[in-house]
């Protein structure tokens, strides 16, 4: 009660306070606590209300002197603090107005701390990392919307290092996924995986960031240093990268972006934009590189259609580093030497670039042919068009032709600065696609002042790849390319929209109410402890006696290394969850969905002594969904809320009886998203085709839909239950292989490879449902494999699973090779078995022939 | 545009309104860790100041202080201090408005910026404030110079409430003798010869010889 009493003292305080005035300050009025005059409040005012203390009040008017009792103290500033204008009286940052400032100091446990401030940031949040060089084991991931990450400066001295050599999780250093991320003055060195991924948000801005494989090129190393991917308003300057086994500057099915005054150094490609349009690449500095800069569209991305970009006012010299891409990447097929390069886009102008000393190419421009015969997707195209390459200083380039640029020579008699495949074009050869036999004016390849010495010449590579050497249509005549086109319009990137929906503050008294049964109004908030929900009748047993929740099962679970889970629906008393046919159930607000895992100790034995591990709630708010994970205590009396996940070493007996033992990964809250949805979290296993099974309830076996719909939590069923699908168990040798197969690939694998999900951006789509074929991985080339590709070139090679990238990565458990990246820390080898048996089984099928 | 001369009596009725509604102050406990302390000159001594009574883990918590403490300049030096993060990390969830030292007191001082609910979470019913370390200049042995906090010390509840302070609100340092450094060495080194010359004197009939360098040792 008289904390009630204090808090609304203090709002009547505020109140006041918001309407007082300085009678000596005429007419114009101020805010209390506003010290500077800014008519904010924010820790600016904090800070010199605190350093006054002691002082007498200059008068009424004195804004510092808030209760009014003539002196400033230390009372008046903890009052102002509840008048501040943002959470913890941020300080309003000259770049980054409105936004909280988070500092973090080089105390121990930083990777934590920083997580942790990811995690529970607000939107508008900076978090700024100390000085120093600090060693991170797991990804750090931000999902928030205008969220800052900021460091100290990106080099060794004075700056803010993060070295990711030792990390044992996730697939990248950093991983954001919200709107308007911005990263800038700080270094992320040597990641298994890729520097810095940013994902699905419209607003990206990395600034004075370097990335590093500290060992210089290696295959080993990760394959993108930044990598924006469907992405939208990314702008990537000031910044370093060396290393990439793939791309250092990589933008991929993304739109309007602007790259520019970047250095990038031995990587294989030093700046690579696919399937990507409106950009704008300048005053960029590659060399060293296997290849300066690409501009590439490739069939196997969801996105296709790469177009309008113009790269101008680079110097990209000396680009002759061996290429090191892991065999199977694409990139892999870019010859050494090479300044520019082309591949498949249209409406690309090149212009006032230095391209110098590049040994097998000034300028690359080849159809997707150069690289696979097979197109088989037909809303591809494969012909680069409206290419515009003028006014470019160059000198030195073509020297010494290597890999496949070697071919040009043989073909042509010298090597050539620019050369142009034209395969698909002119010609009657190599037309997989019904295409126009030629290109018109306005697709016309032109190549022109770029200074009297510069060589030009084409062929088609298709035809000289199939030995037809007499329909090659090779030419040097530089009439072909004179020719222009008018020049594409600067790039201007959108103004960054505020968060529309700030979240409200988190009403944790809820989780206090006392009673008996479900705690009905806790699933509003984020609760410290699970027993704060009330969800079992004992908070120390999670297996059982839910109060008012349903028991479930799925046909085939998600492996998470051999751990048992018990799962139960708690939906809203009155209301019910709506039935739909391929998705997740539409549950309503207030549904709390747990999840407990155990560790059994002898897998031989259902009796077994079991270890509770965590519990993982997903809670359906008026907002979505939410993730929350539990981590249960010592004694194991409750479990505490841990939103930055942990690792808890298990052992157990396996089915041979061989004790095994690992570190458990216990996911932190964006991890949860990374597999529920990173735009719109939903539940995974409440689908129709996973709880379509007969379940042994206390009151006896029933099928878990009619059981639902008899408990008065579900509607919308079917009414031929039998009409529903039903994804077989995965070991249950007496049912069809294939189902069981792609049962299991669409619990394992499509929660990310489905559309819109976080796999999406490979093109590998693995629903059950989805009818087998190329997006199912048949003869599909990877798009960003990187090591994961193990050297072979197809997701899935029928009739050779040991040529199949799938059921490599599902066999590894080296971080930037295995799959799925998160779930699982040991392979399951039982899986890697029943994906391997069903990839034999399929007729043989020659990938590379197609 | 309001009519401030309006709002400035409606301001000031609802200050008298919430004046005269506030909750009585709670008594909060401060004190000085250790009590007693022992030094000798060049010594480094740690003193502790410690805040209990505020409810553990729940209100009352605090949201600010002011305290200053008075030392004897000529006996003691300030070399440094350290404030407790349950108020929240000074970078950026509390703020350092410590006036530090004024020779022959030291003021202490933080403002928190965390909610009362975080602040509520954060505390437990006692814990140290700030940690105060001084140079002992000149102390003799068996003399006392003593550090007492200074009247008008001021503990904000989360709300900007004062909290009544009560408490032993002083620590006495008590001179000791110090062990020089020379003399621990001769002190060694009577050992070694001493322990030498034990073994070689366990021979019957040479007792005496072990008393007089037994009594060597006392004169060092």
């Amino acid at each position: 009660m008289r904390y009630l009493l204090q808090l609304l003292v203090t709002l009547l305080l505020l109140t006041i306070s918001t309407l007082s005035y300085a009678q000596c300050a005429g007419p114009v009025p101020l805010l209390m606590c506003d010290t500077n005059g800014d008519w904010s409040v924010d820790s600016d005012d904090i800070t010199a209300i605190g350093l006054a203390k002691g002082s007498p009040a200059t008068g009424d008017g004195d804004t510092r002197d808030i209760d009014k009792d003539g002196f400033i103290t230390v009372l008046d500033a903890r009052q102002c603090v509840a008048m501040c204008d943002l959470p913890q009286c941020g300080i309003s940052d000259p770049d980054y107005p409105g936004y909280t400032l988070v500092r973090l100091d080089a105390g121990p446990d930083l990777e934590n701390r920083t997580l942790a401030a990811l995690i529970e940031a607000q939107p508008k949040t900076i978090i700024e990392m100390p000085a120093g060089t600090f060693s991170f084991f797991g990804e750090l991931s931000v999902s928030v919307d205008n969220v800052v990450l900021r460091g100290q400066g990106m080099t060794e001295n004075g700056g803010t290092v993060l070295n990711f050599a030792g990390q044992t999780s996730g697939s990248q250093g950093i991983l954001a996924t919200g709107n308007n991320f911005v990263v800038e003055d700080l270094a992320v060195e040597d990641t298994p995986g890729d520097g810095i991924k940013m994902e699905g948000s419209d607003g990206v801005t990395v600034r004075r960031v370097r990335i590093e494989w500290t060992n210089g090129p290696d295959e080993d190393n990760g394959p993108y240093g930044l990598y924006p991917v469907q992405t939208r308003n990314v702008l990537i300057e000031d910044s370093e990268v060396r290393g990439a086994s793939d791309a250092g500057v990589y933008v991929g099915q993304s739109e309007i972006i602007i790259v520019r005054r970047n250095y990038v150094y031995e990587n294989v490609a030093g700046i690579e934009i696919e399937n990507s349009k409106f950009a704008d690449v300048y005053e960029n500095n590659t060399t060293g590189n296997t290849a300066g800069i690409l501009v590439f569209d490739l069939p196997g991305p969801s996105v296709q259609g790469g177009e309008a970009t113009r790269v101008f006012n680079n110097m990209i010299v000396d680009n002759n580093e061996p290429n090191f891409a892991p065999a199977g990447n694409i990139v892999g097929t870019v010859p050494a030497g090479t300044g520019l390069m082309i591949m498949a886009n249209d409406d690309i102008e090149a212009f006032d670039n230095t391209i110098t000393g590049n040994q097998s190419f000034a300028t690359l421009i080849v159809s997707y042919y150069f690289v696979d015969r097979d197109v088989s997707k037909p809303t591809y195209d494969p012909v680069p068009e409206k290419i515009y390459v003028h006014d470019n200083t160059m000198s030195n380039n073509a020297y010494s032709p290597q890999d496949d640029a070697a071919l040009v020579g043989l073909v042509l008699g010298q090597a050539q600065d620019h050369f142009y495949d034209s395969s698909g074009v002119g010609t009657d050869y190599g037309l997989l696609l019904e295409f126009p036999d030629g290109l018109t004016e306005s697709q016309a390849i032109c190549i022109v002042d770029n200074g009297p010495e510069t060589s030009m010449g084409q062929f088609n590579i298709l035809a000289v790849f199939a030995g037809e050497v007499g329909d090659v249509a090779a030419s040097t005549d530089p009439v072909f390319f004179d020719c222009r086109h008018a020049s594409l319009p600067p790039i201007e990137l959108e103004p960054p929209v505020d968060p529309e929906n700030p979240t409200p503050p988190n009403p944790v008294e809820l989780c206090d109410v006392q009673g008996l049964g479900l705690n009905a109004e806790a699933y509003k908030a984020d609760c410290p402890n699970l027993s704060d929900y009330r969800l079992f009748a004992d908070a120390a047993n999670p297996l059982a006696d839910a109060n008012g929740g349903v028991i479930y099962d799925l046909n085939t679970p998600l492996f998470t290394d051999y751990a048992n889970k018990y799962r139960f629906v708690f939906v809203p008393e009155g209301a019910k969850a709506a039935y739909r046919a391929t998705e997740a159930f539409d549950f309503p607000v207030g549904t709390i969905i747990a999840k407990t895992f155990t560790i059994q100790a002898d897998l031989r034995d259902d009796n077994s002594a079991q270890d509770i591990i965590e519990t993982r709630l997903m809670i359906r708010r008026s907002d979505g969904w939410t993730a929350l994970p539990f981590i249960w205590n010592s004694d194991k009396s409750d479990a505490v809320l841990t939103v930055t996940g942990g690792t808890q070493q298990i052992s157990w007996i396996d089915n041979y009886g061989d004790s095994r033992m690992t570190d458990y990964v216990i996911p932190n809250t964006n991890n949860c998203a990374n597999c529920h949805g990173e735009e719109g979290m939903l539940p995974l296993g409440t689908t129709a085709r996973s709880l379509n099974k007969e379940f042994a309830y206390d009151s006896g076996t029933a099928n878990q839909l009619e059981h639902w719909m008899a408990a008065n939590i579900l509607s919308g069923v079917p009414v031929d239950i039998a009409s529903i699908p039903s994804i077989p168990e995965w070991g249950d040798t007496g049912a069809n292989l294939e189902d069981r197969a792609r049962g299991y690939l669409d619990v394992n694998c499509a929660h990310c490879h489905k559309p819109g999900g976080a796999g999406d951006t490979s093109g590998l789509l693995l629903e059950y449902f989805r009818a087998f074929g190329t997006e199912v991985g048949e003869c599909k080339r990877p798009v960003a494999a990187g090591g994961g590709s193990g050297g072979f070139e197809f997701d899935i090679v029928p009739g050779k699973a040991d040529e199949s990238i799938m059921v490599f990565r599902m066999a590894s458990n080296e971080l930037k090779v295995k799959m799925p990246e998160i779930g699982r820390s040991i392979v399951h080898p039982e899986g890697v078995a029943l994906i391997a048996e069903w990839i034999n089984a399929m007729d043989a099928v020659d990938c590379e022939a197609q | 545009m309001p009519n401030f001369p309006v709002l400035k009596r409606l301001s000031a009725i609802l200050l008298l309104v919430c004046i005269a509604q506030a909750p009585i102050a709670h008594a909060v406990l401060l004190s000085v860790q250790p009590d007693t302390t022992f030094a000798a000159n060049d010594d480094l001594v740690s003193l502790d100041i410690v805040v209990s009574g505020l409810g553990n883990f729940g209100p009352d918590s605090l949201g600010a202080f002011d305290v200053s403490m008075a030392y004897d300049a000529a006996v003691l030096s300030l070399s440094g201090y350290s404030l407790n993060n349950l108020l929240g990390d000074l970078g950026g969830q509390a703020i350092d408005s410590s006036a530090g030292d004024l020779g022959g007191s030291v003021n202490i001082a933080e403002v928190s910026l965390l909610a009362a609910v975080m602040l509520d979470a954060l505390q437990p019913d006692e814990f140290i404030l700030a940690s105060l370390n001084f140079d002992v200049l000149d102390l003799a042995i068996g003399a006392t110079t003593e550090l007492s906090i200074l009247p008008g010390a001021v503990l904000s509840s989360a709300f900007g409430q004062p909290l009544i302070v009560t408490g032993g609100l002083s620590a006495t340092i008590e001179g000791r003798a110090a062990v020089p450094l020379m003399g621990t060495l001769w002190l060694l080194l009577g050992g070694f010869i001493s322990w030498s010359a034990a073994r070689r004197l366990r021979k019957p009939g040479i007792q005496c010889r072990h008393e007089k360098i037994e009594l060597t040792l006392i004169k060092i």
